[in-house]
């Protein structure tokens, strides 16, 4: 089964020295003026990114029918409840439990923007919501490539949104919501989207790599981890002369696990050549939108015009990896 | 691929251990003590507190999962090398939110998520590790996903786990939205007043049935089939209809041969949830030929309260209890029996399992369903 990736959408803060108090997002020109008063800013993000990934507009009327329960939505987190739970914690220990309004409530569960934009989209196949730090949002795509193969969705929006637990930077982490729409090819008829595939996700995979005693990744478990991400498949169909093509090597860390980063892309450039695969342009680029971070490289690397295979992955300092490889979705069997 | 457990784990109001846990559901007399913290109340509203297991982890909920996952590892005789490339699913609704909630420590909020991490590093679990978060289903998820990732390869065996510990805020909210139940959890009683929270962890080493026969294991108990589905209707109150819950229980029942012997019900004591789960579940096995009153329905929560992203690991791991013992513990705490409840409940003493299969559900806030079957194992 090929996996397409037929829509993506985002909306991301990036560092404005001179902005002042000035909001970077501004919900009605995504979300309209009504109905998102009482949503966190986590869920007005992942709205805003979900409604462009699937090409519909705010106001139009979630899925119903047998469509909607093969539409699933997986969302990855890790701040989803912060504020609202420093807030709500104060507040109960200050003010008691009046001093909270019922119509915040719901933000206290990390469930909470997926299950809006479940109940916006109409997914019913299944919302499910992922909170490793870092690598929840390229957890999401590994997700729902796995419920696709399984035939749990016919279509997901493989999500992730953040809202940094401080402002303008402060931490290093910026807010952001991604989204990207994967679809089972031959299984989803009328997906909204892209008329057009941008890419197709090959392989995805997650591991854990434990310190080992030197503080750095247990070179074994460092070696054995690279040799399975160089062995992601490259095409979903028959090898050609296309899987020749020299791969682009992305790892994506927040700045702490910037080491872990630098041996994850020497490990699997090595393992890469023992494939006899070329690697061009490996990099290692910094996660500064949380757990959104992942999905916004996996965006910029699906491009339509055709950014060749690429892999992914994404590293988090406590030792998540997630690697997701991906090729042009062109040539005869996506046409 | 057929997906067995080999190992149980479990840390609970009843204390460690999955011995612990079924002595006290069948003693079926357990309530709540007052919570540690008012939570913004005018008195300490009502916990089942889980004991301190002084294992270490950064935060309760980690150090509640620490204990329960090593249980389970034991008993499945899980060496470090079959860990290597072994798998880790957690369910978890608020991780290890204490570490946030601490008086006078404000500031940015603590990494209450990564008890994933935590469990990998200490067990040395090195293949895929997931932390999901769907609320109080969590831990049914966490076991499915579980399933999942053994099902397509991407692991052969997999600590399938969820915890969840006391929370102020967690208590504090559900008080705000009428949720909680001031007396007990009583979710049989016509009377029942909402949930009353619990902490604890539970664990599940699941694995193909190639790789338990490879390494000696017993199966426990065999998946049979899981269901998924989300109302995609409200953030906090179930579709009134259950048509998408239905149809998770559906899709799981169709993996066995015939009707379940007892459903351990997600019912929490909230009475429209309840309502709408107990129909949701006669009308799946209406229609997979068999009629409600078949089924032996249990709520454990009564006597463990509502410990959110491990409920329904708890209920995975009761399930497979109940098919080792042969029986369907008592339902506590029942002055006036709901009679709506299209299920038999048994009320005054263990009831022998008619058939060996259990089905297990898990709804949350969101409208997240997933549905599991479980049979005896050959």
């Amino acid at each position: 089964m090929t996996v397409l990736i037929t829509g993506v959408g985002a909306v991301a803060e990036e560092p404005r020295p001179d902005a002042g108090d000035v909001p970077w997002f501004d919900p009605a020109a995504h979300l309209g003026r009504r109905g998102w008063k009482y949503l966190t800013p986590a869920t007005r993000y992942l709205l805003a990114a979900g409604n462009e990934a699937l090409g519909r507009r705010h106001d139009d009327p979630p899925l119903a029918g047998a469509a909607s329960e093969r539409f699933g939505v997986v969302t990855g987190t890790q701040y989803a409840i912060d504020r609202v739970h420093r807030r709500m914690n104060a507040t109960l220990t200050t003010e008691g439990v009046h001093g909270i309004s019922p119509a915040e409530v719901p933000g206290f569960s990390m469930n909470t923007p997926g299950s809006q934009l479940a109940i916006t989209t109409g997914a019913r196949a299944f919302s499910v919501t992922l909170t490793n730090p870092v690598t929840a949002g390229l957890e999401a795509v590994q997700f729902a490539v796995t419920a696709l193969r399984t035939g749990r969705a016919d279509v997901v929006v493989a999500a992730a949104a953040d809202q940094a637990s401080e402002d303008h930077g402060g931490s290093g982490e910026y807010d952001a919501a991604a989204a990207v729409v994967l679809s089972a090819r031959g299984r989803a008829p009328g997906t909204a989207g892209a008329g057009r595939p941008l890419a197709a996700v090959t392989g995805a995979l997650s591991r854990f790599l434990a310190p080992g005693p030197a503080g750095g990744p247990d070179p074994a478990a460092l070696a054995a981890s690279a040799a399975r991400i160089a062995a992601l498949p490259r095409t979903a169909g028959a090898v050609g002369p296309r899987a020749a093509r020299a791969v682009r090597l992305v790892v994506v860390a927040p700045p702490a696990a910037t080491p872990l980063a630098l041996a994850v892309r020497d490990a699997v450039t090595t393992a890469l050549a023992d494939t006899r695969s070329m690697v061009r342009d490996a990099a290692v680029h910094p996660a500064r939108h949380c757990a959104v971070s992942g999905l916004l490289e996996l965006i910029a690397l699906a491009r339509p015009d055709g950014g060749g295979p690429a892999l992914l992955v994404s590293v988090s300092e406590s030792g998540h990896l997630t690697a997701i490889r991906i090729d042009d979705a062109v040539g005869p069997e996506f046409t | 691929m057929t997906v067995v457990v080999t190992g149980l784990g479990a840390v609970s109001c009843f204390g460690s251990g999955t011995g612990a846990l079924w002595e006290g559901l069948l003693r079926a007399d357990r309530r709540p003590e007052p919570a540690p913290d008012l939570c913004g109340l005018p008195a300490r509203p009502h916990l089942y507190a889980a004991p301190d297991t002084g294992a270490p982890g950064t935060g309760r909920t980690g150090a509640l999962l620490a204990t329960a996952v090593a249980e389970a590892v034991a008993e499945a005789g899980l060496t470090r090398r079959d860990l290597l490339d072994a798998g880790l699913a957690v369910g978890t609704s608020l991780g290890d939110i204490d570490l946030a909630e601490r008086a006078g420590e404000p500031g940015p909020h603590p990494a209450t998520h990564r008890v994933t991490a935590l469990l990998a590093a200490r067990f040395g679990v090195g293949g895929p590790g997931q932390t999901l978060s769907t609320a109080c289903s969590a831990g049914a998820y966490a076991v499915a996903w579980g399933a999942e990732l053994i099902g397509t390869g991407q692991a052969d065996v997999v600590v399938a786990c969820g915890g969840d510990a006391f929370s102020r805020v967690a208590v504090g909210t559900l008080q705000r939205f009428g949720l909680l139940d001031g007396e007990c959890c009583r979710p049989f009683d016509t009377h029942r007043a909402g949930m009353v929270t619990g902490e604890g962890a539970a664990a599940l080493v699941l694995e193909s049935a190639e790789s338990a026969r490879r390494r000696g294991r017993t199966a426990h108990a065999v998946l049979a089939g899981h269901g998924w589905s989300c109302d995609a209707h409200h953030p906090m109150a179930p579709e009134p209809s259950g048509e998408q819950l239905r149809r998770s229980a559906a899709r799981a029942l169709a993996g066995l041969d015939g009707i379940p012997g007892a459903a351990v019900l997600h019912r929490a004591g909230v009475a429209v949830n309840d309502t709408v789960e107990a129909t949701a579940i006669g009308e799946a096995v209406s229609a997979a030929g068999g009629s409600g009153g078949e089924v032996l329905g249990y709520a454990p929560k009564a006597v463990m309260g509502h410990t959110a992203g491990a409920a329904g690991v708890f209920g995975c791991v009761i399930a497979a209890l109940v098919l080792r013992h042969g029986l369907v513990p008592p339902n506590a705490h029942v002055t006036d029996p709901d009679l709506e409840c299209p299920l038999t409940v048994p009320l005054d003493g263990p009831v022998p399992l008619p058939r060996p299969s259990v089905l297990v559900s898990g709804t949350g806030f969101g409208g997240n369903n997933a549905v599991l079957t479980w049979r005896a194992a050959a």
